[in-house]
């Protein structure tokens, strides 16, 4: 025991860039006390209507004769986030239309100078969850199943860059509720797409770079994370088909002189009462522009505008359909023996599921039923 | 608040240094406190004391890094306090922690000399900075502040026992690279 003690010692006078790096995505703040009462009512309206999406299929797959109904609940329960202010193709809620019909060459536009990219000083300690006192408050973990139902669907976004995949692993969530009430008072949701993961299921890099390229996507209710990166002082945003986004960039220094950089890119957005933040690491800004419009793009609109209106000369115009074929939502294809009219989000969910199983990305969600 | 500004409080004697610094360290003192002592006002206690600490010491200290150096005097007392728990059979949650680096000391055939503390610590150090990042994070996390071995595989989403299957491989790693060197403890 004496010399373990000593090692015990020893270990604590370590450099402290070693305590530093092991308390990074660690948090730092005294308890929240902010309430969330409105949680308890979102889950129950998303197993309403959970069961609602569920019930209309058979078990075999055979659709339902009236699946316009199935359409509406299954948006709002689980499919992709939605927006009020989103347009909504005019034919979308006509009967026997199909909302779903992708026009020939998916396209967003970008107005680059209606783009505000803000310079972060650096990354902010605390980029994960809040950490409460456990004395009055205890932590619980989600799987995908629960963040479907609670946010609204798996984190997913319809637009995944090439070369990443979820590594098989679904969304998870992190929450902590009070002891005394038992209410929830902060949750995080993540999940996350890189080119490669270690065995441990952590992200790894796939060349000479230690640093892993990919994203994360992390959404909450209630408050449950900071920034990634050091919020900047009067934060420009930037209009995403009505929806402000944050966004901010921060160069990492690396290598033996700090000689090299790589980039972090944020998105921060709320979409119907959820907060989220797209944290892409090694990925250019463009590829973290696509990322978040699919996200926000739901219902799908060819006339998404990234940026200000009003076009200008350098305006560019990005064909999703070429960097990335069959990932973006106009790409999607309707699992055989699915109903035309199946609503958009749900089949967009269905069809990325299917797509990504099919390469071995993401894990099936265990309410969406996938036609074989 | 930055750490700097923080500091600036210290050197200022403004009492809001306090509440500044347990704003933004108090969780993560207290963690490493109730790591150590899990009766949770033990560990509070340490953490006023490392409050208290910090007010008498800064200045004419100044911590480069004010969270390791909180992390470092929340920990020492805790530890302190476990000790002389300890002797009243209080409680043993420390014992876990020192049994696990019991696994790190060098078998004495291979022995030349006893290590002092400090070059020890290099060593370490040394030892870690060759380390992948995660096995390093996964290190200090567990023998520095302490974490349980079920905590630390929920941050990292890995099973428990994945999770203390690779400690044990970086203690033997530790214990090899000492015996390398031809030390004892």
């Amino acid at each position: 025991m004496k010399e373990a003690k000593k090692l015990y010692d020893s270990i604590s006078n370590i450099d402290d860039r070693f305590i530093e790096e092991a308390q990074a995505g660690e948090v730092r703040k005294v308890p929240v006390r902010r309430k969330w009462a409105e949680l308890a009512a979102c889950l129950c309206l998303a197993a309403v209507g959970a069961v609602a999406v569920l019930h209309p299929w058979e078990p075999g797959g055979t659709p339902v004769s009236n699946p316009t109904e199935t359409i509406n609940r299954g948006t709002e329960a689980t499919g992709a986030p939605s927006t009020d202010n989103i347009p909504v193709r005019p034919d979308d809620d006509k009967p026997g239309a199909n909302p779903l019909a992708p026009p020939d060459a998916p396209i967003i536009t970008i107005h680059w100078e209606g783009v505000a990219v803000n310079e972060s000083a650096g990354l902010s300690a605390g980029e994960s969850m809040l950490c409460l006192d456990p004395e009055n408050y205890s932590c619980e973990f989600w799987g995908q199943e629960d963040v479907a139902a609670c946010y609204g669907w798996t984190l997913a976004p319809a637009y995944i860059p090439e070369g990443l995949t979820g590594g098989g692993q679904g969304a998870s969530a992190e929450i902590w509720r009070e002891k005394a009430a038992g209410e929830i008072v902060l949750d995080q949701a993540r999940r996350g797409f890189w080119t490669a993961f270690g065995e441990d299921g952590t992200p790894k890099s796939d060349d000479g770079l230690d640093v892993p390229t990919g994203f994360t996507i992390r959404a909450t209710r209630g408050g449950g994370f900071l920034s990634t990166l050091l919020p900047v002082d009067n934060a420009r945003t930037t209009d995403f088909g009505g929806v402000s986004v944050t966004l901010s960039h921060y160069s990492v220094k690396y290598g033996p002189d700090d000689s090299d950089t790589y980039d972090i890119y944020t998105a921060w957005f709320t979409l119907k009462g959820v907060e989220y933040e797209i944290e892409a690491q090694r990925l250019a800004l463009e590829e973290v522009i696509k990322i978040t419009a699919s996200v926000i793009n739901i219902p799908y609109s060819e006339d998404f505008t990234v940026g200000s209106p009003g076009a200008l000369p350098d305006d560019t115009v990005i064909d999703l359909s070429r960097g990335a074929p069959g990932e973006f939502a106009g790409d999607m294809h309707r699992p055989e023996g699915f109903h035309e009219n199946i609503g958009s989000a749900l089949a967009l969910k269905m069809s990325i599921t299917d797509d990504v199983l099919a390469g071995g990305g993401i894990e099936a969600h265990p309410d969406i039923w996938v036609e074989e | 608040m930055e750490d700097a500004e923080i500091i600036g409080l210290y050197f200022r004697r403004d009492e809001r240094a306090i509440a500044e610094t347990a704003a933004k360290y108090g969780a993560f003192c207290l963690n490493i406190a109730l790591n150590i002592l899990p009766v949770p006002e033990d560990a509070q206690e340490c953490v006023n004391d490392t409050y208290l600490r910090a007010w008498n010491a800064i200045p004419p200290q100044k911590p480069d890094h004010l969270g390791a150096w909180l992390g470092r005097v929340v920990r020492n007392i805790a530890y302190n306090l476990w000790t002389k728990n300890h002797r009243q059979k209080r409680y043993a949650g420390m014992e876990e922690l020192l049994n696990e680096l019991e696994d790190c000391i060098p078998s004495p055939i291979t022995v030349e000399r006893e290590i002092e503390e400090r070059e020890l610590t290099e060593v370490i150090n040394a030892w870690l900075a060759a380390l992948p990042k995660k096995d390093r994070v996964l290190f200090v996390r567990r023998y520095w502040n302490g974490e349980a071995v079920n905590a630390l595989a929920k941050k990292a989403r890995i099973s428990s026992a994945a999770t203390a299957k690779r400690l044990y491989r970086l203690r033997r790693e530790l214990k090899t690279t000492l015996e390398k060197e031809g030390y004892s403890l």
